[in-house]
């Protein structure tokens, strides 16, 4: 059991895992489509919590009055597709699916936090809720409440990844 | 040589090296066998316990230099460029590996500090999967980092039987399936099927440590369940069918201990099973014993009853109380002709049965039955599981008894007289009573003890 064979095949697994994790993303935010997301005014006491920012998109909550839907109820946990569609600057959610479109037409890939009967607007969790920054450096901007824009990367798969964090139309850079 | 299975420490050879001296001046033995005596043990005698404290400080190097890296990282975020972290995350990482193995198995001069290294490598690979999380912003299903860091490192035990690793896997589940389930209010099904390839690997490397470390995270999982459970359908009478829950899953993994006990192979192992599972068992008992925790069935407008028993609960509480009434049966009826199994095998039998009854009628029952019916049960099988303990002479049924029969005193003390008392006269009197019952216990535990070990020399 001592060989250097099993033992380069167990650290490579390691490796394997951490090179997939980069791949994925890297695969997203360079082939994906650049898609522009307007978030809601975020409480400041809220925003900074630890080192990151939670970002709370305007497709975050999706009232299926207004889109179209695939089904009558969505359970929580469950995979469902948001078809985009540029309205002016940003990008909005379209319609709601349980299946990726099938005319090429991009879609966002996330999961169901919650769905409301009574107002049918459904919340989703896309991953994508939190930018990190370097600690104490988001201070500066807790005290302003501001609005966030970002620019995140949706690739074929509906897969996405967070690449800019805009505050005031001024891209967040932390040197 | 000698088994080393057989319970005997290197401090019991040094003591023997010692009598053994004795002997030989006495004229008891030659010089011959004074030597084919101490020879015998030969194997014991080589674990130095200077050994011992080098793989513990270099572990402890081992996880602040991997605290630090961590730590480094967090600080010096943005002054990087993302190639140049991941580059380095992964290169720490090959490094740390590379560098382990070359000093435990290629050179083989330190392999102590070698296989902290490679302790080392698994921290750094955890590490890494939260810093490429951080650099990317990838938020999604946090819980997935410590279950991809656990798996990733399993063969890494495989491989190097290393047991730091192993206790950092079966620490890594518990973690992970606590923050599934408070972050996310599941069952976590999953980790049944890892919970037994964790205690595989226990067995494999032999580690008693490492597999009472991952049962004792078993008590956490059934906990979490139970009230994720009871949510929304009897939350306040669940808290005290959760404590039922956790009783019968102690008692379950004490009857596998005995079970265990009983085979040539698994002997070994008797003794985690038997600490995890009364531990779980007695505390999650006694807590059950408290009016606070006790649930009032009937609504506060008529007699009407009112609880429902959560699917969770059924399922895992039948299952347990199944397997432990199967093994106290095994005990039973394999053991026939032993005293000391028929013994144990009654004792298993008879509280799962109780365990099973109770939660039954538990929801039928008035808060002044619970409490009887609780405290009873407590105190009866302190006192079986303590005389148990002497006729079978095991010393950790003995201790286990004696430990919660005190802080049963105490807090039944505290129960009945807080009120009735005034509080100069109830701390004077309680104290009296715990140095008086201090005193009386410590002599007879002591007594109790050494009996047991003249016993088994007579034997």
């Amino acid at each position: 059991m001592r060989s250097k064979l099993w033992f380069t095949l167990a650290v490579g697994l390691q490796i394997a895992v951490l090179l997939i994790m980069i791949g994925m993303k890297l695969f997203t935010l360079t082939y994906g489509t650049k898609v522009l997301l307007q978030t809601l005014p975020v409480d400041p006491w809220d925003m900074f919590r630890g080192d990151y920012v939670t970002l709370n998109y305007v497709i975050t909550q999706v009232d299926l009055k207004k889109v179209t839907a695939d089904k009558k109820e969505y359970k929580h946990n469950e995979r469902v597709y948001v078809g985009l569609k540029k309205d002016g600057k940003y990008w909005v959610a379209k319609s709601v699916s349980g299946q990726p479109p099938d005319d090429g037409s991009l879609a966002i890939k996330g999961k169901v936090n919650y769905y409301d009967e009574m107002s049918k607007i459904i919340s989703i969790n896309y991953g994508i809720d939190s930018y990190y920054v370097p600690q104490h450096e988001g201070r500066k901007i807790e005290n302003a409440r501001v609005l966030a824009d970002v620019e995140v990367s949706v690739d074929r798969w509906g897969n996405s990844a967070l690449s800019k964090l805009f505050l005031e139309g001024k891209e967040v850079q932390f040197q | 040589m000698v088994e080393s299975t057989k319970k005997l420490s290197p401090k019991w050879v040094n003591q023997l090296d010692q009598e053994v001296k004795v002997w030989q001046q006495e004229g008891i033995i030659n010089e011959t066998q004074a030597g084919a005596i101490l020879s015998r043990y030969n194997n014991l005698r080589q674990k130095d316990e200077g050994g011992r404290l080098v793989t513990i400080l270099a572990i402890i190097g081992a996880i602040l230099l991997g605290a630090g890296v961590i730590m480094f990282f967090a600080a010096n975020w943005q002054a990087m460029a993302k190639g140049l972290k991941v580059a380095i995350v992964l290169g720490s990482v090959i490094i740390a590996y590379a560098a382990g193995y070359y000093l435990t198995f290629e050179k083989q001069n330190y392999p102590r500090v070698g296989r902290a290294l490679i302790f080392l490598g698994t921290v750094l690979y955890g590490a890494g999967i939260w810093l490429i999380a951080q650099i990317f912003h990838i938020s999604s299903h946090y819980p997935n980092g410590v279950l991809f860091w656990f798996l990733g490192i399993i063969p890494v035990v495989l491989v190097c039987r290393s047991l730091s690793v192993l206790i950092e896997v079966s620490l890594l589940l518990t973690l992970w399936t606590v923050l599934e389930q408070t972050g996310f209010e599941n069952y976590n099904w999953l980790y049944l099927p890892l919970l037994a390839v964790i205690l595989g690997l226990g067995y494999y490397i032999k580690s008693r440590v490492a597999t009472g470390l991952t049962l004792a995270g078993t008590v956490f999982w059934m906990v979490l369940g139970g009230f994720v459970s009871f949510k929304g359908i009897s939350e306040i009478q669940g808290i005290w069918f959760v404590f039922l829950l956790v009783m019968v899953l102690g008692w379950l993994i004490y009857s596998m201990g005995n079970l265990q006990g009983m085979m040539e192979k698994f002997s070994f192992m008797k003794i985690s099973f038997q600490i995890v599972g009364l531990l779980a068992f007695f505390l999650f008992l006694f807590l059950a014993t408290f009016e606070w925790f006790v649930p009032d069935f009937y609504s506060y407008y008529g007699t009407e009853r009112n609880f429902n028993y959560s699917g969770f609960f059924m399922v895992t509480y039948g299952l347990a109380a199944l397997g432990a009434t199967g093994s106290g049966l095994w005990v039973l009826l394999k053991g026939k002709g032993d005293s000391s199994y028929r013994r144990e095998g009654l004792l298993i039998l008879t509280v799962s049965i109780i365990l099973m009854g109770l939660a039954f009628l538990a929801p039928w029952l008035s808060k002044g039955e619970y409490l009887a019916i609780a405290n009873l049960l407590l105190f009866a099988v302190i006192v079986t599981v303590i005389v148990m303990g002497y006729y079978n002479k095991e010393a950790v049924l003995i201790n286990f008894g004696l430990v919660f029969f005190v802080l049963d005193i105490i807090a039944r003390y505290f129960d009945f007289f807080w009120d009735m008392l005034p509080k100069s006269v109830f701390f004077m009197a309680g104290g009296l009573l715990l140095l008086g019952g201090g005193f009386l216990l410590e002599r007879n535990r002591r007594k109790i003890i050494r009996e047991m070990r003249v016993m088994n020399h007579e034997v």
